[in-house]
């Protein structure tokens, strides 16, 4: 039979409803009336022949009801009976209905957020126009490593390539933002070319493009802000387009904001202006001595990526042997955005980690939510049963029946979804902030995605969970239960011990979520109080941008590092105070060096090396102490040979058992300029404070002449902290007026490393998942004890008035929870160990950073029993009152109670 | 007269079949037609009869249309459809192996096995 043919006999049954139905009832009719006409003319009486036709017969309605089910009529109108029909039995019970959506909102809210913000950052195709044509240019360097490649490599790709449409370079910048008078802010920002927009294929969200001319030196006084930016320093101003702010101590013309969507792919970056080429030495930032622009560029239609690769293949040939050493470079690299996706760097990895930690504890809280939903309709199940029996004698099929429980349970999640879908829309703002901690620029955005699959979850679990409490409650024997006045003698074993497993089952995922909380917990609590190396408390910092104009000539800016110091050295309340390029928690440049050690000799190793500049008195005012040879002096100046000082780390791997002082170290690049080591200092964290340690090299600040740094300052009190701060101000304005600075302190600095940072939204969100699933397991524990007395009334009834004491009463019901409690927890025990195997113990990315178990094991036994020992508490207050109702049952009210 | 016997699945179907094969007919008359091709020797439950007679109008394996009954009252007579009919010789094929099939397992000895 085709399908053509039962849509139009469906079709048909379902418009032509009334006719149908008076045509069968007619047709029944006429059978039985024709039936007895028969048996009259057998002789039997009129009445009596009725009477025996419609025995003979059968049940009428329940033939008509088959009828209707063979021809397909019911689908639709059964379906808008059953939701009329369960929405009124919900009504009807509002306590049991409110409790039911509210813990199903609870649960699915939780998912919505999460799939939200893992969405953002990782589902959603990439939000730029036709993103399989968009590329990356990278240069690989002698060193054999990928890096982004220099203005000149930009100028040529642009010029000689003929198969890209467009090619787009940017470069990184710091601005400082006044955002009062006396408040800067430090932003990172992005320069880029006027046709860096549209060759991603972005429209801004507010204002306009940059233009052309708007990269020539002098007309580049605009900026863009991030959505982020724009959400937060300009509380989301609609009419910020146009405005002049301040940046870096020169006005600017704000001229649009970018799209929340490209949030995830440049994090963290707040201004976005001009890339002037010419001035791009002076504007931005050169990082390890070499000017970089990341290239991008947009496929001409119809050109491969192949065709690229050769191309650019050819163009690399002319950087073999380049006008200036900085551009050489072995070839270039075209890769395109999936690829680059695909190979994430470690913050995004990191937050990866993160974001599927939180959805595993999210999807956890669901099962409970589900799991305590699917306890209170089996036990409202029981309730019914008398209602399913009448129902089935009157010839009510069970398929039909458990179609009907479905949907009742279906409205219930549907309910539920929505509820979470409206809370999760109004708490959108207060996550985005929570989760953009772990991955700046993820945002939780409700919209028709998360939405579809909010309603997804909900009918699925409905199905998966309703299905439990439809069998059961349907399992019905109508005669027996019509027969037996009193189902609340006995109950039926088999439904309580259902809810008991239901019950169990939540503890054992409570379990799970409590202990993967309390192992971050604690990893999180070590990794705050693990020793630094150095002592943060007291001291202040500051860093600095140098202008760009300005101190241009080296004699200048080691004129002005000097000053410096000198001035806020002599500050009153200051104890101390040096200079560093790379504050702790900063991390580090690297780059190749050679080391000459004496096994070597001559030969130098070549390695990868992390350093950092620094002022002689900056190991004194963070309290670190020297180990070896002699610290920086004044005199290590430009004039001196250049002089080093290594850690300890540094010593115990290139120089095992050996004296590194007198060993000489240069870069690679260029060789000859090799610096002496003259001392070794104690290791301190520099990038995180749970890293592994790194060799690190320190040369004198005086000698290297950053253009950007940093003072750490030691006061002498926690009270003085405030006073020098309002008077640094003064100190550095004296020493020139166009300096622009933004202050912050050591512990501030530990507060916002990459991997505190990390691992707070991380603790957040796991705790207040963590709460939610305590919640909703004194709900469920509550609910199921209290029914399961009640249940029992008549029996504690018989028990007290065989003389039982009212606190073996109460025993009773204790006893029963923390059965059903030891069993979760023995289960959930077990399953944290399962599932804490998956937990990382190293971090990611070159100083380890990131989200693992630190200082505690998997199997930590502390979390383990204060886990259990907290869900054991949850299961006892929970049971309380239900004792206490059990504990004043009276007797006489009981036995009588029918 | 015998105990009647009780149909094999799907017998009644192929039963309503045969029955409206031969003229079109209301309800009751499929169920007194089945009786007397049968010989009164099968038990048809009425109620059941009218649910399989919509699940074949369903099927498009018979039609109904109403007509004028015998007392001027539109009544439901259904009959074969096209399609039915042209199943019929290869459904009363199929019907006649298995008949044959089940009227040969009883008398099965051990050494046929």
């Amino acid at each position: 039979m085709n399908l053509w043919t039962r849509l139009r006999s469906w079709l048909r049954a379902t418009l032509k409803h009334s006719r149908m139905e008076s045509e069968m009832d007619a047709e029944l009719r006429f059978h039985v009336e024709a039936y007895a006409e028969d048996l009259v003319r057998g002789g039997v009486p009129h009445k009596e022949a009725m009477r025996q036709a419609r025995i003979e017969f059968g049940g009428i309605e329940r033939a008509k009801e088959e009828c209707r089910e063979a021809r397909g009529v019911n689908i639709l109108e059964s379906l808008i009976q059953d939701v009329r029909y369960g929405l009124r039995t919900l009504q009807k019970n509002p306590g049991f209905t409110v409790v039911a959506v509210v813990t199903l909102a609870l649960g699915m809210g939780a998912n919505a957020a999460i799939f939200g913000l893992v969405d953002s950052a990782f589902l959603r195709g990439l939000p730029f126009r036709e993103p399989d044509r968009l590329v990356h240019i990278w240069t690989v360097e002698p060193d054999h490593d990928w890096h982004t490649p220099t203005p000149m490599q930009y100028l040529a790709v642009r010029k000689e390539s003929s198969s890209f449409e467009q090619v787009a370079a940017a470069g990184w910048a710091d601005y400082f933002y006044d955002a009062d008078d006396s408040v800067s802010q430090n932003l990172p920002g992005f320069l880029v070319t006027s046709n860096w927009l549209s060759t991603l294929g972005v429209q801004p969200l507010l204002g306009r493009d940059f233009r052309e001319e708007e990269q020539i030196a002098g007309q580049d006084a605009v900026v863009m802000l991030s959505y982020d930016c724009w959400h937060t320093r300009f509380h989301a101003d609609p009419q910020v387009a146009g405005k002049q702010i301040v940046l870096n101590r020169r006005p600017v013309t704000v001229i649009g904001v970018l799209p929340q969507s490209l949030g995830p792919y440049y994090q963290e970056l707040e201004i976005f202006a001009p890339l002037v080429l010419d001035s791009y030495a002076s504007q931005g930032n050169v990082r390890a001595g070499k000017m970089r622009v990341q290239i991008i560029a947009r496929l001409r239609p119809g050109a491969t990526l192949g065709q690229a690769r050769s191309e650019a293949e050819v163009i690399a040939s002319q950087f073999k042997n380049p006008g200036s050493p900085a551009d050489k470079a072995d070839r270039f690299v075209v890769e395109d955005f999936e690829e680059m996706r695909q190979h994430a760097g470690p913050t995004v990895q990191n937050a990866r980690r993160g974001l599927w930690m939180t959805a595993v504890a999210a999807g956890v809280v669901l099962l409970i939510a589900c799991a305590n939903v699917a306890s209170l309709l089996l036990a409202r199940g029981v309730k019914r049963h008398r209602e399913v029996a009448v129902r089935a004698a009157l010839g009510c099929s069970r398929r039909r029946m458990i179609r009907q429980l479905l949907t009742e349970s279906a409205l219930l999640f549907l309910c539920g979804g929505s509820v979470a879908i409206v809370v999760t829309r109004w708490c959108e703002e207060i996550i985005t902030k929570v989760a953009s901690g772990m991955l700046p620029g993820a945002y939780l955005q409700v919209d028709t995605r998360v939405f579809l699959v909010s309603l997804g979850v909900s009918l699925v679990s409905a199905l998966v969970f309703g299905m439990i409490p439809a069998l059961q409650a349907t399992a019905v024997n109508p005669i027996e239960s019509l027969k037996d006045a009193a189902p609340n003698a006995a109950g039926g074993s088999h439904p309580r011990r259902m809810r008991e497993v239901l019950i169990g089952a939540q503890v054992a995922l409570g379990m799970v979520l409590l202990v993967g909380f309390g192992l971050l917990l604690r990893s999180f609590l070590y990794v705050e109080s693990s020793p630094m190396g150095y002592d943060p408390r007291n001291v202040l910092t500051a860093t600095l941008r140098l202008p760009a104009t300005r101190h241009t000539a080296p004699s200048d800016r080691a004129r002005l590092l000097h000053e410096a110091v000198e001035r806020v050295g002599c500050m009153p309340g200051v104890i101390s105070a040096g200079i560093t390029d790379s504050l702790p928690m900063d991390g580090a440049d690297s780059a190749q060096l050679n080391i000459w050690t004496a096994s070597s000799q001559p030969a130098a190793m070549n390695e990868t090396v992390y350093f950092v500049s620094v002022s002689p008195e900056y190991f004194s005012t963070l309290k670190i102490p020297m180990l070896a040879g002699r610290a920086l002096r004044e005199t290590d100046n430009r004039e001196a040979s250049p002089v080093a000082i290594v850690n300890q780390t540094f010593a115990k791997q290139y120089f095992p058992g050996a004296n590194p002082i007198g060993s000489r170290i240069a870069f690679v690049d260029s060789p000859a300029a090799w610096k002496e080591i003259v001392g070794v200092v104690s290791d301190f964290r520099q990038r995180n404070p749970e890293e592994d340690l790194r060799p690190l090299a320190y040369f004198p600040v005086a000698q290297t002449l950053p253009g950007r740094w940093s003072i750490a300052i030691r006061v002498r009190a926690a009270s003085d902290m405030g006073n020098v701060a309002a008077a640094f101000g003064k100190q550095l304005g004296s020493l020139d007026p166009q300096l622009y600075w933004a202050m912050g302190s050591m512990p501030q600095q530990i507060h916002d490393s990459e991997s505190l940072t990390l691992r707070r939204p991380i603790i957040t969100l796991l705790a207040s998942f963590g709460g939610l699933a305590m919640m909703l397991v004194v709900v469920g524990v509550f609910g199921v004890t209290s029914y399961s007395v009640a249940e029992r009334t008549r029996e504690i009834g018989i028990r007290v008035a065989l003389g039982a004491a009212r606190q073996e009463i109460a025993g009773l019901v204790f006893r029963e929870s923390l059965r059903v409690a030891f069993a979760g927890l023995a289960v959930g025990t077990f399953c944290a160990f399962a599932i804490t195997r998956f937990f990382p113990t190293e971090g990611i990315g070159w100083s380890g950073s990131g989200i693992f178990l630190y200082g505690v094991s998997r199997t930590d036994s502390l979390t383990y029993l204060a886990a259990a020992a907290l869900l054991t508490n949850v299961v006892l207050a929970a049971s309380w009152a239900p004792a206490r109702r059990a504990m004043h049952v009276d007797p006489m009210v009981a036995l009588r109670y029918d | 007269m015998d105990k009647p016997l009780d149909l094999l699945p799907g017998t009644l179907d192929r039963l309503i079949r045969t029955a409206v094969s031969l003229e079109s007919l209301r309800a009751y008359g499929v169920l007194l037609r089945i009786q007397q091709i049968s010989k009164n020797r099968l038990e048809i439950q009425q109620g059941p009869l009218y649910p399989a007679l919509y699940r074949l109008d369903h099927r498009a394996r018979i039609t109904s249309e109403c007509d004028e009954s015998e007392n001027n009252r539109t009544a439901k007579y259904y009959r074969l459809t096209a399609a039915g009919k042209r199943r019929l010789p290869t459904e009363v094929e199929k019907w006649n192996r298995i008949a044959d099939v089940i009227a040969g397992i009883p008398g099965t000895t051990p050494e046929e096995v």
